[in-house]
């Protein structure tokens, strides 16, 4: 088989926007998805079917998802819930509600800036978390012209939470409802800063896209009009016809030559039993932050016997997830109508993320976004009934019939910290129905973790009542393993003795192989991590641009 | 699954989300209907568990009234299920019942939208205006399930 410049393992977010980095430049390119693709008339609005039964979803969590345990002396299993990734051209921003913001400014230095505030003293020794080895302004010019590409709509936040913007939103927020009114004038009595949450989803047609049209069948469902920032093959082949996509093959290992760096792929196509080699000047690693640990793991071999990209024993280290919870209000018999729109159809309160509030005495280092949104999803949050209704029986039904309406949600997820003694490897006896072994997940808890989310769903509470609710609870923490929200395992980093990739998330063992996604952040941060995922995408694909060029 | 199986499910279903004057149940939405089907399908590996189960209760009934479960009171079949409410068999019917209340009615719960009209859910609406986003303004029973619209 003849040889390309690069080949990109994976077309979810990342692998998507970096091959039309790539097919700008005319190398040559070879894109690979495990999945197919999906069109807009795929999407059913029937939530038995995608938010239940995981109709997009299931396929992926069946057949690869991780096992789990809490430290080393126990046998992992696998979790009951498999997850909500999925492999398809677009990935798993197609069922994501697709909240768009950046990271604060503060993230890219968190390590720095919590012992400058508060000492060495306040990250005790198994939190790992480390400062990136990029700048909140290496990022911005790939945030800016990712807003672009997917038109995303928003309203400026405040900058001391946000950073500062030099570039408008291409389409403004989207649409303004009641409920989101009402938790904006709330906020702004609690002395907070509320703003239009941005999305990837387009408030109005644009670039030849569809526009939102709040049908309340958005999270664990694609876009039936086609308003959600997800690339199509179309939009990743470029005008130079150097770009081929290949849907439903799967890659299972990175082939390295005799100087350690890569020389291509080995790959399977879906229902053969026969390998395909696959070679290239380059390899961008694009799959999920499991599966891109996974692949070098499983793509040991020659000098580097313990998996590619692990000489210094840093392969796995430092995972973390973001836990999801929410904070519920009963507003008394009040017809809410939350049911429809979208999950980013929401206000943002920042206040509480990275370290905007002084931590001194909150027993936590960390926070995360709140958001008060619409698509109040019938069928999942008829399951979380205040404490006061029950479960089931007449005090449900009763809650059901009248109150089930006036209830309304915060959304939340911590900044959970990275645990020195966690690892990501090869499980010794789970495999996938190819007979690969799925990666095992050794997490052990922090109270840290289960502070800051406390922390975080007391201020949902709080949010709730001064908004007019009689009632309010919330979901309990539970650790979050298997989440699209997954961090770590391919650290990126100056020093290669502490890191698996360098600041263009490229293999310190090997300059030829990137790893794109989440698997690279020295930090999980509280914020919706796909965009930032994306610009370092786009940033790492220029670079690799200038390299072979 | 046998006759009196079926008979148990149906009277549990019905306790889980109860008709009563106000407003319809589980009976009126066909969810034992519909808890059956996923037991014979989707969950067809819980089926003989939650049969079990089932039966524990059954004899739990007899122990404590002398009568099987379908026929004692509303009440007492209330205390019995609160004694198995942590038991698996249990959680499994619950979630179905919930499923068989508020899915599409294309699955055969929800019958002719009874769940969607107890809790106030306007059924599928693809393109709500801005005053069907407001609060206090009841948007209304649309009615309509994914096979009334086309993509």
């Amino acid at each position: 088989m003849s040889g390309y410049d690069v080949v990109v393992v994976g077309l979810g977010a990342a692998g998507t926007i970096a091959t039309r980095r790539l097919a700008e430049s005319g190398l040559r390119v070879l894109a690979l998805e495990a999945g197919g693709s999906y069109a807009s008339t795929d999407f059913l609005p029937d939530q038995l079917l995608n938010q239940r039964r995981g109709a997009l979803t299931s396929g992926k969590t069946a057949a690869e998802m991780p096992t789990v345990r809490r430290d080393v002396a126990n046998v992992a299993v696998r979790p009951p819930f498999g997850g909500l990734t999925m492999n398809a051209v677009g990935g798993t921003k197609i069922h994501s509600g697709n909240g768009h913001l950046r990271l604060p400014p503060w993230q890219f230095r968190s390590r720095s800036n919590l012992l400058e505030r508060y000492g060495e003293q306040v990250l005790p020794p198994e939190i790992s978390l480390a400062d990136w080895p990029v700048t909140f302004d290496d990022v911005v010019p790939f945030y800016d012209e990712l807003e672009l590409v997917h038109g995303v709509s928003g309203e400026p936040g405040p900058e001391r939470f946000v950073g500062p913007r030099t570039q408008p939103y291409p389409n403004p927020p989207l649409r303004r409802s009641g409920y989101n009114e009402l938790m904006t004038a709330a906020a702004s009595r609690l002395g907070w800063t509320p703003f239009a949450t941005p999305a990837a989803i387009r408030s109005r047609p644009y670039g030849g896209r569809g526009a939102c049209t709040y049908c309340g069948q958005c999270v664990f469902n694609g876009c039936y009009a086609d308003a959600k920032g997800v690339l199509r093959i179309e939009d990743v082949l470029g005008s130079r016809g150097s770009v081929e996509v290949r849907t439903h093959a799967r890659v299972t290992r990175v082939l390295t030559g005799s100087d350690g760096t890569a020389t291509g792929v080995e790959i399977v196509a879906d229902g053969s039993t026969t390998t395909e080699t696959v070679r290239a000047r380059a390899v961008m690693l694009a799959a999920y932050t499991y599966e891109n640990v996974r692949l070098l793991h499983l793509s040991a071999g020659g000098d580097h016997p313990s998996g590619l990209g692990n000489s210094t024993d840093q392969l796995g280290r430092h995972f973390s997830t973001h836990a999801f919870g929410f904070a519920f209000g009963s507003f008394g018999g009040r017809e809410m109508n939350t049911w429809t729109g979208s999950m980013s159809q929401a206000v943002s309160v920042e206040e509480f993320n990275a370290d905007h509030v002084d931590h001194t005495d909150l027993g936590f280092v960390g926070g995360g976004s709140l958001l008060a949104m619409m698509e109040k999803l019938t069928m999942l949050m008829a399951r979380q009934p205040p404490p006061s209704a029950g479960r089931w029986g007449e005090g449900y039904k009763r809650w059901l019939a009248e109150d089930f309406r006036s209830m309304a949600h915060v959304h939340f997820w911590a900044d959970e910290m990275p645990h020195r003694d966690g690892r990501l490897d090869l499980d010794p006896t789970h495999v996938d129905p190819t007979g690969t072994p799925v990666l095992r997940i050794t997490k052990p808890l922090l109270e840290n973790d289960a502070r800051s989310f406390a922390y975080l769903a007391e201020q949902g509470h709080a949010w709730l009542r001064e908004a007019g609710a009689s009632e309010t609870w919330s979901s309990p923490y539970h650790p979050f393993d298997i989440s699209p929200h997954a961090f770590g395992g391919a650290r990126m980093g100056d020093d290669p003795a502490t890191n698996v990739t360098d600041s263009w998330q490229r293999l310190h063992d090997a300059a030829n192989v990137y790893v794109l996604g989440g698997a690279t952040w020295p930090s999980s941060t509280g914020t919706n991590p796909t965009p930032t995922i994306e610009a370092l995408a786009m940033r790492s694909a220029g670079h690799l641009v200038e390299e072979l060029s | 699954m046998d006759t009196s199986s079926q008979q148990l499910l149906a009277a549990v279903v019905g306790r889980l989300i109860p008709g009563d004057a106000a407003s319809p149940g589980a009976h009126e939405a066909g969810v034992p209907d519909f808890v059956r089907g996923e037991l014979g399908g989707h969950f067809a590996a819980e089926q003989d568990a939650v049969v079990a189960g089932l039966r524990s209760l059954d004899a739990a009934a007899r122990t404590a009234h002398g009568v099987s479960f379908v026929d004692v009171s509303a009440a007492d079949q209330d205390h019995l299920l609160a004694a198995v409410e942590t038991a698996p068999f249990f959680e499994m019917l619950l979630q179905l019942s919930i499923d068989g209340f508020l899915c599409d009615p294309r699955h055969g719960g929800n019958r002719d939208g009874v769940g969607w009209r107890v809790v106030g859910y306007p059924g599928v609406v693809l393109t709500p205006t801005e005053e069907q986003q407001q609060i206090g303004t009841p948007i209304g029973f649309g009615g309509l399930t994914v096979e009334d619209v086309s993509l």
